[in-house]
């Protein structure tokens, strides 16, 4: 929500630079040597910090296809309006419910019998792209806060039980405990859906913050800096309790710094404004192979309470951009099909106007999905002349099951990271 | 090294830290120079000043541009960072951490000056009288939805948060309460141009039973009755006792300050003067107890680099005032020690401290400690410093390593 605030204020190029992080409790990272997952797959053992150099260089030549599954989320903070993404198309209901708003059929790019993507996603259209129709949960909220708080924690009935984020906990499944990071956050504030309890989990506003802890030789400022940095972060003081956490922080920030300066290849521009930013850097990051599995990505703008039609096209288009430039990336990379794309909002849009051009706060939304998918429609579209008492679409698709779904994807079991043991959607994933 | 014993020199380093402390958690402070130019004064009278000292009148920012949010933050982090930035400043900002409010609901800077005035006049005063304001304040009633909420459909926000988070604590009154204070408190509106008034036509005209009271509760009523309940002083002078002194907080302990809260008839002075008088407080365990979150991390680095850290910088770290992520304000206050935040830090003080000082020293890390007032460094933290500074030649080279250094320092990330 900061990050809307940013766009208002117009601060994004000067903050976007430096942007923002945030993060997570330290994690215990040397609890154990092996990883906790169910599942075997291949993360790689940095055992030992002195080791991460031979573990990149290892890594660096081992075949794309031996690659471990990541996920990448992208959160269209704000609440998407689903009805919008995904539309009805020759539905006169639709129309008649939102006459400032709606989308000529004839613009869209239709996907499935009765359905268009938004006419601003052209290229995820063409590319394929797995809709999933009335995501959402049983009893919605209004509260961008609360909403938001389910989802991070992955939490459908709004109950307070998970400790620590969803994302996080898909983390501690996979992750290798000794990896500097195995989620990170770009773009924006640590997000509490990576929140972790054994892994270790960061944000980082733009990863050219990490070029702080690139080697410079000839540069013999920096260098006295990196080194002092990295003497304080080694400096524990035994008579301050709170020092030991700073220490680890420091730790932490200058071990992940070091190894992601190490990753390959150059920062492509794949446009679509921040988002792109970000994930030209997740493409990096993932290409690197150093134990990061899930990439989170924030886009900010979805508020759309006064002139949506506009800026919903606006974002789309975006969206448009910057996802299938990753796609291009990840595809040159050999990541293509061990990188699946989702993503994630709070709520979608009341179905009706609100009088000044823009849509309030509504309850069931669509989710998109990239990459190794099966293209089309998902789930159930709620029905429009059945909506609840709020004017709102119906949820039927629990944000459990698509979270299970993700979880399936990373091969963890849905019932052990999610309440009410949901199953993943069928169909979904390619494999 | 100028011809002292090491007794005395030992003695005076523990009186400057000391006096640091007290800089840290009754202000804003020490500011390069501070420190030093009280001459002999210690921490025990330092304290007494502060407590003595009138508040600065308030200078109001000039508003109605384009950016009032930006020029509210802006005003405020110049203020914290001022030589006089004293306990109520200190206090005020503290109260904005706890009744707390945000620019993402409330849209005009005007209503958020008005309740920062608020809280800025009422810092050392009555907690009832501060908890009855606020309740009606114009940007509180946006914020938590007070200026929404009707008898006939109350909206339960304000009512919930009042209790849970502002004055009592959770598990001490039931959803029954939520709901029925929620009606009692409904009626209120904010209009366009940012004033509060009451409409009794949208109040709940019935009786209501608000934690254990029946009757037809007006809003100064439902606030008293959480004002009188027996959670209500432990609940506050934790939170005043957590952020100047930071140290786990005894039964015992509470208990004596909540009775002093209580017997005061909830004034807060008497409560901040005895938690501040108390040994404790200038206490060993006391000491780098609490974490410096990122606004006064900014405005202390910005002094000791001797340059202005933008405040976009505080976007980047997670804390910006008049922004809280939420009405529980920012987050524990050990997410500021994590590795995001930590590399923002580093990345903020290598940017900043090039070529903003350049003075001779004997020994730059002991010059760089000093000026960050910093007097009882650790030996591992002067060996890093002076091992980094030993690597570079010349006095500018030299100052701006140990500066940048200097500012991501246990005890200067700490306070």
């Amino acid at each position: 929500m900061h990050r809307r605030e940013f766009l208002k204020l117009g601060l994004v190029g000067a903050a976007g630079a430096a942007a923002a992080t945030g993060i997570q409790a330290i994690p215990n990272r040397h609890r154990g040597s092996s990883s906790s997952s169910p599942t075997s797959d291949s993360s790689p053992d940095t055992s030992a910090d002195t080791q991460a150099d031979t573990t990149i260089k290892q890594l660096a030549v081992a075949p794309a296809k031996s690659r471990p599954r990541t996920l990448v989320v992208i959160e269209l903070d704000g609440g998407n309006d689903g009805l919008n993404t995904l539309v009805p198309m020759e539905s006169g209901v639709y129309r008649d419910l939102r006459p400032a708003t709606f989308l000529e059929s004839k613009d869209l790019h239709k996907i499935a019998d009765g359905f268009g993507l938004h006419p601003a996603l052209a290229r995820l259209a063409k590319r394929g792209t797995a809709a999933v129709a009335g995501v959402g949960v049983a009893k919605p909220d209004g509260s961008h806060f609360e909403m938001l708080h389910r989802w991070w924690m992955g939490d459908s009935g709004g109950d307070g039980g998970p400790q620590y984020g969803f994302l996080g906990r898909l983390a501690d499944r996979i992750g290798d405990p000794n990896a500097p990071a195995v989620g990170i956050g770009l773009g924006d504030n640590f997000n509490p859906a990576l929140s972790a309890a054994k892994v270790a989990t960061i944000g980082l506003g733009d990863l050219s913050v990490v070029d702080l802890f690139a080697p410079k030789s000839d540069d013999a400022m920096l260098t006295a800096f990196q080194k002092g940095i990295d003497g304080l972060s080694r400096s524990p003081l035994p008579s301050i309790p709170l020092a030991a956490p700073v220490a680890s922080g420091m730790r932490l920030a200058v071990e992940t710094a070091s190894l992601l300066n190490k990753q390959s290849g150059e920062q492509k521009d794949l446009g679509g404004g921040d988002l792109g930013k970000a994930l030209s850097q997740a493409a990096r990051l993932l290409s690197a192979d150093v134990g990061v599995r899930i990439i989170q990505v924030t886009m900010g703008g979805f508020d759309t309470h006064t002139g949506h039609r506009d800026q919903h096209a606006r974002l789309l288009g975006m969206l448009d951009e910057a996802v299938n430039g990753f796609l291009d990336e990840l595809d040159s990379r050999g990541l293509g099909a061990t990188t699946l794309v989702a993503t994630t909002s709070e709520f979608g849009r009341r179905t009706a106007d609100n009088g000044s051009n823009g849509l309030d706060h509504g309850a069931a939304s669509c989710a998109l999905l990239f990459g190794p998918v099966h293209a089309g429609v998902h789930g159930e579209q709620p029905p429009l002349d059945h909506l609840d008492d709020g004017g709102n679409l119906r949820t039927t698709v629990d944000l459990a099951s698509y979270y299970a779904t993700l979880a399936s994807w990373l091969g963890v079991d849905p019932t052990g990271v999610l309440a009410g043991s949901p199953r993943a959607l069928n169909g979904v994933l390619r494999t | 090294m100028n011809g002292m014993s090491g007794l005395q020199q030992v003695s005076d380093s523990q009186d400057k830290a000391a006096v640091a402390h007290v800089l840290r958690r009754m202000a804003f402070g020490p500011r390069p120079g501070q420190v030093d130019r009280r001459g002999g004064a210690g921490a025990v009278a330092l304290v007494e000043e502060l407590l003595a000292a009138p508040a600065v009148a308030l200078v109001e920012p000039q508003l109605g541009t384009d950016d009032d949010k930006a020029a509210m933050v802006k005003w405020w982090v110049k203020r914290m960072s001022a030589d006089d930035a004293g306990l109520v400043e200190r206090i005020t900002w503290f109260w904005h951490t706890h009744l707390t409010s945000s620019f993402e609901k409330v849209e005009q800077a005007r209503m958020m000056l008005g309740q920062h005035r608020l809280l800025y006049n009422n810092a050392l005063g009555n907690f009832r009288e501060l908890l009855q304001s606020i309740t009606i304040d114009p940007a509180m009633l946006l914020y938590l939805d007070g200026a929404w909420s009707e008898g006939g459909a109350p909206n339960e926000n304000y009512a919930r948060e009042a209790m849970e988070l502002f004055a009592l604590g959770r598990g001490v009154y039931t959803e029954a309460d939520v709901k029925a204070g929620a009606r009692a408190l409904a009626g209120w509106t904010v209009s366009d141009d940012g004033k509060a008034s009451f409409d009794s036509t949208r109040a709940y005209d019935k009786d209501v039973t608000f934690l254990g009271k029946t009757g037809r509760l007006d809003t100064r009523t439902v606030i008293d009755t959480i004002c009188d309940h027996p959670a209500c002083a432990p609940h506050v002078v934790s939170k005043l006792y957590a952020h100047l002194i930071g140290t786990e907080l005894t039964d015992a302990r509470r208990d004596e300050l909540a009775e002093i809260f209580r017997d005061s008839g909830l004034e807060i002075r008497p409560v901040v003067q005895n938690i501040v008088r108390h040994p404790e407080f200038l206490g060993t365990p006391a000491r780098y107890a609490r974490v410096r979150g990122p606004v006064e991390w900014r405005n202390a680095a910005s002094a000791v680099l001797g340059i202005n850290i933008d405040w976009n910088e505080l976007w980047s770290m997670g804390q910006v005032p008049f922004w809280p992520p939420n009405v529980a304000g920012w987050p524990d206050q050990r997410r500021w020690l994590n590795a995001g935040v930590a590399l923002q830090r580093a990345h903020i003080a290598h940017d900043s401290a090039w070529d903003s000082l350049a003075v001779d020293a004997d020994d730059h890390a002991a010059w760089a400690l000093e000026r960050a007032g910093i007097y009882d460094a650790s030996p591992a933290t002067i060996d890093a410093i002076t091992v980094a500074v030993a690597r570079v030649e010349g006095r500018r080279e030299k100052c701006t390593v140990a500066l940048s250094l200097v500012v991501n320092a246990t005890e200067f990330v700490l306070c």
